[in-house]
């Protein structure tokens, strides 16, 4: 499962990472010492679960969950008690830990985070086989397209673009990595980095922190490899 | 009998790591010494409410190091501050007066 963590003071941030590292159950993805970044951060790119400190100045934490559509799951990690009931009328906050936090306390809430993001994952996940789906259809001139999903190979963001390359062709489409990345087969395609998506079947091999597709050199993010390699039917 | 700040909290997040334990206590005094800066600032220019999220801020740091009384005497004064009230003032400097020689010397 992996994680964001937004707090404005340095100290909290560094046991937070701390705590984190100790848990072998979460990767952290990116650390934010401002809420506002983090927002700009998960207009491209999704977490499973944040760890979020209430009192930050300018932009609150509540101010975040408020801004945030289709929000994920919440720990609010504060000094404060007293927030505690207010938290709790937002749906996506799934724990309430007192600072200073404690690594048991810790765990507690990630497994707490855990157990739902395995339950959401198998609803989801179990009524439309992803194998099934075969086409999708891109706007390019005011025309759409239509891409045989198989024959994608990469998708790098670009700015407000996307740029894809299938077998045969590439195109450059007005969208976001994130936008894409819920219409394709989850199973075959992965984000390998902030910028780039994959399709796994198309790998050549894979070097560090990098993959070859085709004559392409994509680089993997630290925090995405170790389930690119679970992906794998290795020897 | 006047309250002894610790570092078992730290210790106990540390597990052993001297290398982090002191990365952690370095961050704990550079940010300290920041937000007591802010604190005397914002308190001198009569700017009471930003002075309450300091002293929240602080408030955290006065748990890490296990001060209990002096964790209560900081939401208190915090509070009071929203009213523009310092009579807790003496005794919240007194706490962070402690706070600073004990990590001075960690």
């Amino acid at each position: 499962m992996n994680c964001i963590i937004i707090d404005d003071e340095e100290t909290s941030r560094t046991i937070l990472g701390r705590l984190s590292k100790n848990n072998p159950n979460i990767e952290v993805q990116e650390i934010f010492h401002s809420a506002v970044n983090a927002i700009t951060y998960l207009n491209d790119y999704s977490t499973d679960l944040v760890f979020l400190d209430i009192h930050m100045p300018i932009f609150t934490g509540l101010d975040f969950i408020k801004t945030i559509k289709d929000p994920p799951q919440i720990i609010m990690t504060t000094a404060d008690q007293n927030y505690a009931l207010e938290a709790f009328e937002y749906g996506c906050i799934i724990d309430y830990i007192v600072k200073p936090v404690s690594q048991e306390r810790f765990d507690k809430g990630v497994e707490r985070a855990l157990s739902t993001f395995q339950n959401t994952k198998a609803t989801f996940e179990s009524p439309v086989p992803d194998e099934s789906i075969e086409e999708l259809y891109i706007n390019i001139d005011r025309r759409l397209v239509k891409i045989d999903i198989p024959s994608i190979t990469s998708i790098e963001a670009k700015g407000d673009y996307i740029f894809m390359k299938t077998n045969d062709k590439n195109y450059m489409v007005h969208s976001t990595l994130k936008k894409i990345n819920n219409k394709l087969p989850q199973d075959i395609f992965f984000r390998v980095h902030r910028s780039y998506i994959i399709n796994t079947k198309k790998i050549v091999d894979i070097e560090d922190h990098s993959v070859l597709i085709g004559k392409d050199v994509i680089p993997v993010s630290r925090p995405n490899k170790p389930e690119l390699m679970r992906r794998l039917n290795r020897l | 009998m006047e309250e002894k700040p610790s570092l078992d909290y730290i210790n106990q997040i540390c597990g052993g790591d001297a290398h982090f334990k002191k990365d952690l206590i370095d961050i704990f005094k550079r940010e300290i010494s920041k937000e007591i800066e802010s604190y005397q600032l914002y308190l001198k220019n009569g700017n009471y409410l930003k002075t309450s999220e300091v002293v929240h801020k602080l408030s955290h740091k006065i748990k890490i190091l296990d001060l209990k009384n002096g964790f209560k005497i900081a939401e208190k004064y915090c509070i009071q501050l929203k009213d523009s009230n310092q009579s807790l003032k003496i005794d919240f400097e007194r706490i962070l007066a402690t706070m600073l020689l004990f990590i001075k010397k960690a």
